[in-house]
């Protein structure tokens, strides 16, 4: 039982209401006769445990990515205790710290951003090696070459028996598109730049590869929404593309969420060059907040070194060129292609004090906290442990602009609206960007709230909402989100004072999809397409439910 | 003060050295520094079960007796005071320090003054590879201070050198100066293949015989006396510029007398 | 009598990984096998010859045959002693054996090393400074039309390597052989460089050159020397005009440039010469990696600690950096009081020095057959072997990943490597605590 506590629960409607939580077993029950044991929350933030929807953290990428840069590792190390692995990483993590770092903060369920078909099995293995959170991966779709086709051939039916059955094979939990159309252009060292483009070999464009998987998407019934990467991002004016993304789905659009577009920071530029950049933040959020069918999450960078790693080849080759820096990369036959490059972004540089604007405009800008989530797009934008220092910066002006002074280019102050805008997040909003929101985005029912029936995924913050100045504090308030006072996870108490006290291993939640009329239709497309475009056979491609440690199914249409 | 260090156990594991520095020894309570922690491998013991320590003298510096070749860390990142190693060395001596003085009177081992930033070593023995390097996966090696080495040394000596000296009395062996984007090596012995590959800038000068060509990505300018560490040296080498595979403008010399088969060059 | 046809059954033995093998099992014996090269048919088919079949612990110097529960004790009592094990092999069993591998390293706060250290370690340091663009080997049967082999001898080390991936495979565009161009790079003509478009001889020791020279040309610039490491200038050249014309290149590169002279320099400047390449065409580099499952090693090893090989674990989180932290440096510096080897065999493949140091120290092993590392050991345990007799992960030299197949039971007194593991993990956590 958490006790007397300060309880935000948006989704429950719950606004700092002084109130008891209680947990039988792995579940929030009503009431307890007697509890187990008792944390005593008087004075403190209740919330549900996070739930981030994209951080890359599991997988091949990632790996390469790790494997690139020991020197980002040497200095960032943490030692073994009896109940805890080591590990290293300062900006991709090894999985076991990975687990533990968002554990501390109070996250309790996170979405592998990207994986490729081909390689999920690798996703598997480390997200099985990460523990603490509950998890799943979006599946890399949006330039796989079977759906492609079968997209251009216009066949809806045959398109979505054959994407059921790549998500069932791969245990994958959505579709995830990046940069539709370009990375089989890649392949050939090219690229497309706008949504109308066609794409090589296929005589198809972007907006058909969107379009196309978005319905294959609601025909398929899957809780999430496609999650898009949008084309040319990075590039200076590229808010352009991301408007015309969305207006693409125009014809589309309903109450219910269509299409969601991620760390939109990168995405929202305008300017013609890296000297005129300037925010297209304003232009995006207009367009976010004039539909309800559309959500995004920020991208917010943080001024400090990471690594960026994309499954979009083309614009981390053009970030290489740009900085001269490291470079992998890593194409997938028939599937996607994957880059990294190390990055520094510096707050007098003038490129990176306007992204760096953006992200927090796109928040402030969009009105309402059900459509707009906190992510660092980790690591990209910023590592993982930034999560608290992007939420102070969202509940506090002064904080901002604190941020906005000293070395801060001053020429960036003139390229967007931050400067002008004072609103500032409450604590619930809050709650709603970093769990309630992305979990109902996500359709994952038992998470991101405490009502009766949830799973026991609980976050205690040392702060008191009814004495603590958000604005004022904003030190404090990142001390508290970094090393949260309390973590429950699925019933066990394994965070005390920012310290973990227990490790646990979390489930890996995955969607099926693959009716049986849909599994004879698919596996007649398989005989025919796979080995035209597989080095690998389709009996092996498919990974079983058994290779995966704690795997959890839900059905596609019943959640 | 000065302090007496003399290994008195014989081991078969690493030795994490980090606290033998000037700035952490000196200074401090005898009897505390004899309780220091002190790892062995997977052991942790104190200072007093591995070395002995006596007081002498009233220099700020740390006199090792004994065959330290498996203690790791010695002198890394001080920045005052002076150490002296009797015997034999082990790896990453003076590792990222920023002043002071090493001398070693035996051999030292590989990373010697990796990611130096100032002070001088000097070993009147031979030294490993890496002297002056930058870690795996990072760019930052020597960037300031003077390396003197009288022997002879490994493989990689100044890879990644972003400043700073580096003087090598002996032989060097393979890609000296490798990925230089500043300072200076000098070798007066021969070297192995390709000094100064991939480097950007700084100045590499082998006075012996290499062995091997020179890089084809490397054009040669003419011969001349380069002025290496403050000093005109009074040799002719011939002169080079490089790496254009990496359109670097860096300075590579070889020694005109010890290399004959060079000789071509003078009719271009 | 029983009879099983298996099909699709990924091949335990070199990098390549075919995966479209087929086994016939009758009786738990395997009887039959199609479409693997001769190498594989021949493993599959004899792998119940020469094998250790009982536990083993030195008792006075000889061997004496035991239980496996008691050789595990030994085992377990030598690492628990110890006050720097060195944990050494992996390459060629699963990744789930090595997981627990590297648990055992860390718990012991000893080191861990695998064969990447005697074989592409410098690959893996190159990439480290440098990044490289790479691809899967699907990728390459689709769209290469030109496939440089540097430095190896796919013919002999990697039989199906043509014929599945590159210049024999029928690929989505190019489907007869002379739809591609193959081009060798070696000191002598190999199986390999016969069946060659273009052959190109190079001094031993001198690939460096060559590669700055080829970069060179491919940038464009001039170089005032008549031949680069015994290759005319004007081969260099034609060369470097093929890889920018290509409209899909890969370099797959072996021994010939990691174990020879320059080493982790040859490869940087390999990727850093198909890097400058992808400013005017695509590109990749792919390494060709030699036992089954040695990238899966760097792969477990790098997601658990955030390093491919040569870890040390003393001060009880991962260092790394090999020169100081391999197993061929710490036995060279006579640092190590206990080995534990897996799959492996170091006293026949390790440096003279090396192998002196292994043999002061007590050696466990764990293996399929005995070996000259197995006759020198205290403790010897057999195991199934992975692939055949046990299931488990292996990942392709280009990161693709399969579950190797259990075709038959093994050896009643055998167990998996992973299993054999856990247990002698489970003992030396009794012993410390």
């Amino acid at each position: 039982m958490i006790k007397n506590g300060f309880v935000y629960d948006p989704a429950n409607k719950i606004d700092g209401d002084q109130m008891d939580i209680f947990i039988e077993g792995s579940k929030v029950v009503d009431s307890l006769h007697e509890p187990e044991w008792i944390l005593d929350a008087a004075g403190m933030v209740v919330m549900p445990g996070g739930v981030d929807i994209h951080a890359h953290i599991a997988g091949s990428k990632v790996n390469s990515g790790r494997a690139m840069r020991p020197e980002d590792h040497e200095g960032h190390a943490y030692p073994r205790t009896s109940f805890t692995r080591s590990g290293t990483g300062r900006s991709i993590p090894t999985t076991f710290i990975t687990g533990y770092l968002f554990s501390q903060m109070g996250y309790t369920t996170v979405i592998e951003a990207a994986s490729p078909p081909l390689k999920s099995r690798h996703t598997h293995e480390e997200l099985d090696d990460t523990p603490m959170i509950d998890k799943a991966f979006l599946t890399l779709l949006g330039n796989n070459w079977i759906v492609a086709r079968l997209l251009r051939d216009g066949s809806m039916e045959e398109g979505s028996a054959f994407t059921a059955w790549v998500l069932n094979a791969v245990k994958g939990y959505g579709i995830k598109i990046v940069n539709p159309g370009g990375l089989i252009a890649w392949g050939w060292g090219k690229n497309v730049s706008s949504i109308d483009d066609r794409v090589p070999l296929f005589d198809i464009t972007p907006r058909e590869i969107l379009v196309g998987l978005m319905m294959i998407n609601r025909i398929l019934g899957m809780p999430h929404t496609i999650h898009v990467h949008t084309n040319n991002l990075g590039r200076p004016g590229n808010y352009q593309t991301t408007i015309e993304t969305i207006k693409a789905f125009d014809p589309y659009g309903s109450s219910s969420p269509s299409i969601h577009i991620t760390h939109c920071q990168f995405n929202s530029y305008a300017g013609d060059s890296w000297a005129t950049i300037r925010s297209g933040a304003e232009e995006v959020a207009r367009e976010v907040n004039s539909r309800e069918w559309l959500t995004i999450d920020i991208g917010q960078l943080a001024f400090t070194a990471t690594t960026t790693m994309t499954a979009d080849g083309p614009f981390q080759y053009a970030l290489y060129e740009l900085t001269g820096a490291k470079w992998l990369n890593a194409d997938v036959e028939s599937e996607t292609s994957a880059g990294i490059v190390p990055v520094i972004y510096r707050k007098k540089n003038l490129v990176n004090a306007v992204q760096w604007s953006i992200g927090l405009e796109l928040a402030l800008l969009v009105k309402d906290p059900w459509r707009v989530f906190m992510t660092t797009d980790h690591p990209n934008a910023a590592p993982l442990t930034y999560y608290p220092t992007v939420l102070a910066w969202l509940m506090s002006n002064e904080y901002r602009e604190k941020t906005m002074s000293g070395k801060f280019n001053k020429r960036a102050k003139r390229r967007s609206l931050l400067p002008s805008i004072d609103r500032e997040y409450t604590l619930q909003e809050a709650a709603v960007i970093t769990r309630a929101a992305t979990a109902r985005a996500l359709n994952l029912t038992s998470k991101g709230h405490l009502g009766v029936g949830a799973d026991a995924d609980v976050a205690v913050y040392d702060m008191n909402p009814r004495e603590t100045n958000f604005s004022k504090e904003h030190g404090m308030v990142r001390k508290a989100f970094r090393r949260a006072k309390y973590v429950v996870k699925g019933g066990d108490i394994v965070v005390i004072n920012g310290e973990v006290v227990k490790e646990v291993y979390g489930r890996t939640l995955w969607v099926n999809s693959l009716t049986p009329q849909r599994k004879e239709l698919a596996e007649q497309i398989v005989a025919s397409e796979f080995e035209k475009h597989y080095s690998i056979r389709p009996s092996n491609y498919v990974v079983q439910e058994d290779y995966l440690k704690k795997p959890m199914e839900i059905r596609a249409g019943e959640f | 003060m000065t302090l007496r260090i003399t290994i008195t156990k014989k081991v078969e594991a690493p030795i994490f050295g980090e606290m033998i520095s000037p700035n952490k020894l000196i200074g401090m309570n005898l009897s505390e520094a004899k309780k220091l922690d002190i790892q062995i491998g997977n052991k942790t013991y104190k200072m007093e079960q591995v070395f002995s320590l006596e007081e002498s003298g009233s220099e700020k510096k740390l006199v090792l007796i004994g065959d330290i070749s498996h203690v790791r860390f010695v002198g890394r990142g001080m920045t005052e005071g002076s150490i002296l190693v009797e015997g034999k060395a082990g790896p990453y001596l003076g590792d990222a320090m920023k002043g002071g003085e090493i001398i070693v009177k035996g051999d030292a081992d590989s990373w010697l003054g990796a990611r130096m930033l100032g002070g001088t070593i000097e070993i009147h023995g031979n030294a490993g590879n890496f002297v002056g390097a930058a870690y795996r996966g990072s760019l930052r090696g020597i960037k300031n201070g003077t390396i003197k080495i009288h022997g002879s040394c490994g493989s990689w000596a100044g890879l990644h050198s972003r400043g700073g000296l580096i003087w090598i009395d002996g032989d060097a062996g393979l890609f000296p100066g490798m990925h230089m984007s500043a300072g200076e090596v000098y070798i007066g012995g021969g070297c192995g293949e390709m000094p100064g590959a991939e480097m950007i800038g700084g100045k590499i000068a082998v006075a012996g015989r290499l062995s091997g060509s020179v890089l084809p990505s490397f054009s040669y300018d003419k011969t001349s006396k380069p002025k290496i560490g403050g000093v005109k040296l009074d040799k002719q080498f011939y002169t080079f510029t490089g790496d254009i595979a990496q359109g670097g403008s860096g300075k590579l010399y070889i020694g005109v007398e010890a290399n004959p088969h060079l000789k071509y060059l003078e009719e271009l | 009598m029983s009879r099983t046809i298996h099909e699709d059954v990924p091949c335990p033995f070199c990098g390549c990984l075919c995966d479209d093998i087929q086994v016939t099992v009758e009786d738990n014996a395997i009887k039959e096998v199609r479409r693997s090269c001769s190498i594989s048919k021949s493993k599959f088919l004899n792998y119940t010859q020469d094998r250790l079949d009982m536990p083993m612990v030195r008792k006075n110097g000889s061997f004496v045959q035991t239980s496996l529960d008691q050789a595990l004790d030994r085992a377990a009592d030598i690492l628990a002693a110890s006050r720097y094990p060195l944990m050494y092999g992996w390459s060629s069993t699963c990744n789930e054996a090595q997981r627990v591998g590297i648990e055992l390293a860390e718990l012991l706060g000893g080191a861990i090393d695998n064969t990447t250290t005697v074989c592409h370690g410098p690959s893996l340091l190159a990439v480290q400074g440098l990044g490289s663009p790479q691809a899967t080997l699907g990728d390459i049967s689709t769209k290469a039309d030109l496939v440089i082999y540097w430095g190896c001898n796919p013919m002999h080390s990697h039989p199906r390597h043509l014929s599945r991936y590159t210049v024999f495979s029928k690929g989505y565009f190019f489907k007869r052989r002379e739809d591609r161009k193959m081009v060798v790079i070696d000191v002598r003509e190999t199986p390999t460089a016969r069946a060659a478009d273009l052959f190109i001889k190079i001094q031993p020791n001198r690939d460096f050159e060559l590669l700055s020279a080829l970069r060179m040309a491919v940038r464009d610039e001039e170089m005032d020397v008549d031949s680069v490491a015994g290759v005319p200038i004007e081969l260099v050249e034609e060369l470097a005009d093929i890889m920018v014309n290509a409209s899909y290149g890969v370099l797959f590169y072996g021994l010939g440039l990691t174990m020879t002279a320059a080493k982790s320099a040859n490869v940087d400047s390999a990727i850093l010469l198909v890097r400058d390449l992808n400013a005017r065409t695509k590109f990749s580099i792919i390494p060709m990696r030699g036992h089954y499952n040695v990238t899966g090693c760097n792969e477990v090893m790098t997601w658990q600690t955030g390093y491919p090989f040569a870890v040390d674990f003393s001060l009880g989180y991962p260092r790394y950096n090999p020169g100081e932290t391999s197993v061929i440096d710490l036995l060279s510096r006579g640092e190590g009081d206990a080995m534990l080897v897996v799959a492996a065999d170091p006293v026949s493949s390790f440096p003279l020095e090396a192998v002196k140091r292994i043999m002061k120290m007590p050696l466990i092993t764990i293996d399929v057959r005995p070996t000259p590392t197995t006759y020198r050991s205290e403790v010897v345990i057999p195991s199934a072997i992975t692939g055949i007799e046990a299931e488990g992960t292996a990942y392709r030299m280009d990161g693709v990943i399969f579950k190797m197949k259990k075709l038959v039971d093994p050896p009643p007194a055998l167990r998996s490597d992973q299993q054999v593991l856990l247990d002698l993990k489970r003992k030396v956590e009794e012993r410390i605590g």
